[in-house]
């Protein structure tokens, strides 16, 4: 077979699925963000079920490259030509996976600072009217609590149960995200850091961007400090033995 | 009237928004208070949260260890 008929058709076979790709992602960037604010369900089921679909549909593309590379494109190719069109499917490949990470970068899932702000708010008017069950007095509650605890009165001393509702509960899914948000400074030093002077040198920052975080999340989730720095720990180990920033 | 064709991202969308789930049930704070079922008796803090102090129902079965706001002295001795 014509080589040059081979590069030719593979190089119009990989351009007409980028641009395919290409299409996907213009549309899913602008759809993204309509769904992820239409979707008010608590765990974003929605948005995240058109996120999976559209990567779903990345990945179909990435798979048909890769198999018409294999079984039609490579054993079709002689010499010199095999570098070339490694090269073509590579580029091909790297490009489309670019695509599929940045289809949803600008997308905001959901505005943590007004979520934190609405479940304070309605935990501090929950927890105005709260009377012990037992006396009547008020209960004194000294910290945040985002799951059922025991409160004592401390009055009559009767174990009283607080469950402080499905919206408190909530705090501990957007605990991190929201710690994160606000230590983005921190963050963008570590990425300027790591690719300016590489993966080693970046490592102070990196740990500076964490400790941020870890104190926020410490502020967020009273009482789960020593989880905290259990999970602080494990990112650091990841960080410096595999190279992985989560 | 012909059908509009719509894209696949168009589609997919629709679909997630569309889709009917298990509905979110909102529980709103509330405090309570389990007396003794067996004899009545309130529970105090100084008696522990794992028996009732006057007839020893047993409230909890396992042994409390050291948790967020539980910690193991809230055993009842």
């Amino acid at each position: 077979m014509d080589n040059n008929t081979i590069t030719a058709r593979a190089t119009t076979f990989f351009k007409k699925m980028e641009a395919r790709a290409g299409e996907i992602m213009e549309e899913a960037k602008i759809s993204g963000q309509l769904v992820a604010d239409a979707d008010k369900d608590p765990y974003k089921r929605s948005y995240l079920q058109f996120k999976g679909a559209i990567i779903a549909q990345f990945t179909s593309i990435i798979q048909k490259g890769s198999t018409t590379f294999q079984t039609q494109v490579m054993p079709n190719a002689r010499g010199l030509e095999m570098i070339a069109l490694s090269q073509l499917y590579n580029d091909w490949n790297a490009k489309i996976v670019s695509m599929m990470n940045h289809a949803f970068e600008q997308v905001e899932e959901r505005n943590l600072e007004q979520e934190y702000a609405d479940i304070m708010e309605s935990y501090r008017l929950a927890i105005e009217k709260f009377v012990c069950k037992q006396c009547g007095a008020k209960l004194t509650m000294d910290k945040f609590y985002f799951q059922a605890s025991y409160i004592a009165c401390e009055f009559c001393n009767t174990q009283n149960t607080f469950d402080p509702g499905s919206k408190a509960r909530m705090m501990e899914h957007i605990a991190r995200p929201l710690a994160a948000s606000r230590c983005l400074k921190q963050y963008e030093r570590f990425l300027e850091e790591r690719s300016q002077s590489g993966r080693k040198a970046a490592a102070s920052a990196y740990e500076d961007y964490l400790k941020a975080m870890i104190q926020e999340m410490d502020n967020l989730l009273p009482g789960l400090s020593e989880q905290h720095q259990n999970f602080y720990e494990r990112m650091m180990n990841d960080y410096n033995k595999l190279g992985i920033a989560w | 009237m012909a059908e509009k064709n719509i894209s696949l991202v168009e589609r997919i969308k629709q679909l997630a928004l569309e889709q009917k789930r298990e509905e979110f049930k909102v529980k709103e704070a509330n405090n309570s208070v389990k007396g003794c079922p067996q004899c009545g008796a309130g529970r105090a803090k100084q008696d522990g949260l794992t028996n009732c102090a006057y007839c020893g129902y047993e409230f909890i079965k396992v042994k409390l260890t050291d948790g967020i706001h539980i910690k193991k002295e809230d055993n009842s001795r």
